[in-house]
């Protein structure tokens, strides 16, 4: 079975040093580092982090037992270089001409990143899953089966449409609900941290993208039901996804909801949402969450104040 | 009705979830008045078994999320028993897998300050929501609605936007009671036939000086000519007061007739 990403993250893996005291020699001595080799860092907000960063370079470290080299701790795993390339284009919005972020520059380059020969297996399927989150043709890209010198993937061909995603709401599309069920909280925040990056097509408010992920072995299909971005203008859009976009997940598709109700396109469940207001919002997509996946990290319980008469 | 209300989220979240599974409300507002419960302890004891009977509804049900409302709830965590044994389900709710796990708990109150702070902790509730009043273009729309809904017709966009600017803190039920006093000034002044033309936005500020915000009542001043036998305190002292502010008041007219330049000469003949 494939190693899971966010077991990884979660429990082997911790962030060691903020990133631009990684390369410098007494981090190396504290943490009982090799002098020389690329050094790997492993952040469960590794796309925050991506975003933040204003530098170009990012390492990382994983602290792993390499049982056929009988290093007790392995800690070269791969070295990670996000190239940036300055550009100097203007984006039009609301009128105004205004420089795109520099975390969509970011986001939008080539990266690169070497294998260490001491690598474990573990680790090249977790670079094998990192690539699949970065394919940006919506085709799903097999994990690599044995990554040796340097493997370079181009990201997305810049495009000045790229919207950034305010939020998305995906819908499992497994055959069986049962393989959504058998996900876990951790394999959704996984899936999450894969998203970070990817560019979804949106043309004449129909959705036309379909999203192949891989985790844990598993293969997960979901369509895009409804995106939230500010769009400028009638155009064809390409939004991209951000850290910080919110990521709402369904359940599949239940054969007892009512056949009308099942129909009802995107624009409709659009002026639905507008017209409700934001707690009424927050209420239903709680709900949403709570039909799909464990309650134990969504927020449950709400307190509503304000003064009287507003809901006259 | 505008549907931006408290009580209103929860009923219409509750309406529209329903389309995608079994969504029942459990209301728990009423809990005190209803005479059910007699002591806190029997309303700490109907709390716990209303959230076990939504969480034995949860269970039983497939896709079944269910939603807890206590509707002014500063009336009733205002005893420290109930509010313990709130807190207490929410964070068994939280922590207990089943039908526990699809509780949603909602509380609404006017009075924030009153829930215990222990409540107000994230594991409790974890998100607290402001449903603030109507801004400027809200208030135009909803005086919009209203007075086409009453009297037919649709004044100008120009008074609207005036007046709406002017309603600074105004809810809805208030812009009701503005527009009432409108129509009642109008037939006052015998304005039988009203148009469009005479909804003026002159109208709507002689309205509004009846008719204010509601919540900024507690702020607002209250002029009502106090006089110097309103205030208590030493005859003695009063009459010392009232001299040196008399004698006060007295030098700056005398100043004021007298002017000076900066150089301490007088500028007058």
């Amino acid at each position: 079975m494939a190693p899971r990403r966010g077991h990884l993250a979660n429990g082997c893996c911790r962030l060691l040093a903020p990133i631009h005291d990684v390369d410098s020699q007494e981090f190396r001595t504290e943490w009982n580092l090799p002098s020389f080799g690329p050094v790997f860092v492993v952040s469960r907000e590794c796309g925050a982090l991506l975003c933040q960063m204003t530098e170009p370079v990012t390492y990382s470290s994983i602290k792993q037992t390499n049982p056929t080299t009988n290093i007790e701790v392995g800690f070269l795993c791969y070295h990670r270089v996000v190239k940036v390339v300055p550009w100097n284009g203007q984006e039009k919005r609301f009128g105004t001409s205004v420089d795109l972020p520099d975390f969509l520059r970011t986001l939008t380059q080539k990266d690169r990143y070497e294998l260490h020969p001491l690598s474990t297996e573990d680790v090249q399927h977790r670079i094998g899953m990192t690539e699949t989150c970065r394919s940006h043709n919506h085709a799903t890209v097999s994990s690599i089966p044995s990554v040796e010198d340097a493997v370079e993937f181009i990201s997305a061909p810049f495009c000045s449409k790229h919207v950034p995603l305010l939020a998305v709401t995906l819908r499992w599309k497994a055959p069986s609900s049962d393989n959504y069920l058998a996900s876990s909280d951790l394999d959704m925040a996984c899936i999450k941290r894969q998203m970070a990056g990817l560019s979804i097509a949106f043309r004449d408010q129909a959705i036309t993208s379909e999203l192949e992920l891989s985790s844990a072995g598993m293969d997960i299909c979901f369509h895009v039901e409804q995106v939230v971005g500010r769009k400028t203008s009638d155009e064809d859009f390409l939004y991209i996804v951000l850290p910080s976009t919110r990521i709402t997940f369904l359940p599949p598709e239940i054969p007892n909801i009512d056949e009308p109700l099942r129909n009802r396109n995107v624009s409709q469940s659009t002026a639905e949402r507008d017209a409700t207001s934001h707690a009424t919002r927050v209420l239903i997509e709680t709900a949403m969450c709570l039909r799909g996946a464990s309650g134990s990290l969504i927020s449950k319980a709400f307190l509503l104040s304000g003064p009287p008469g507003v809901g006259w | 009705m505008y549907n931006a209300g408290k009580t209103f989220a929860i009923k219409e979240a509750c309406r529209l979830c329903k389309k995608d599974g079994p969504t029942p409300l459990i209301s728990l507002g009423s809990l005190l008045g209803s005479g059910e419960s007699d002591s806190p302890y029997e309303t700490s004891r109907l709390l716990k078994m209303h959230f076990e009977i939504a969480a034995k509804e949860c269970e039983k049900t497939e896709n079944c999320v269910c939603f807890v409302f206590i509707d002014e709830c500063d009336a009733l965590l205002s005893n420290d028993a109930v509010a313990g044994m709130l807190a207490s389900l929410l964070d068994e709710s939280s922590g207990n897998p089943g039908g526990w796990e699809r509780l949603i708990v909602v509380a609404a109150t006017n009075r924030l300050d009153a829930v215990s702070p222990f409540l107000r902790r994230p594991g409790r509730f974890d998100q607290e929501i402001c449903v603030s009043p109507p801004n400027v273009q809200e208030r135009v729309t909803i005086l919009e609605a209203l007075i086409t809904s009453t009297v037919g017709i649709t004044p100008s966009r120009d008074v609207l936007e005036e007046v709406s600017r002017a309603c600074v803190g105004y809810v809805p039920a208030d812009l009701s009671a503005l527009v009432r006093r409108v129509f009642a000034i109008a037939l006052e002044e015998e304005l039988h036939d009203l148009t469009a033309d005479l909804l003026t936005a002159d109208l709507f500020m002689q309205a509004m000086l009846e008719v204010g915000a509601s919540q900024l009542r507690g702020t607002a001043l209250n002029n009502t000519g106090t006089t110097w036998n309103d205030i208590a305190g030493n005859s003695l002292a009063k009459v010392s007061s009232i001299f040196v502010l008399n004698l006060t008041e007295n030098i700056h007219i005398f100043l004021n007739c007298f002017p000076f330049n900066k150089d301490g000469t007088s500028s007058s003949n």
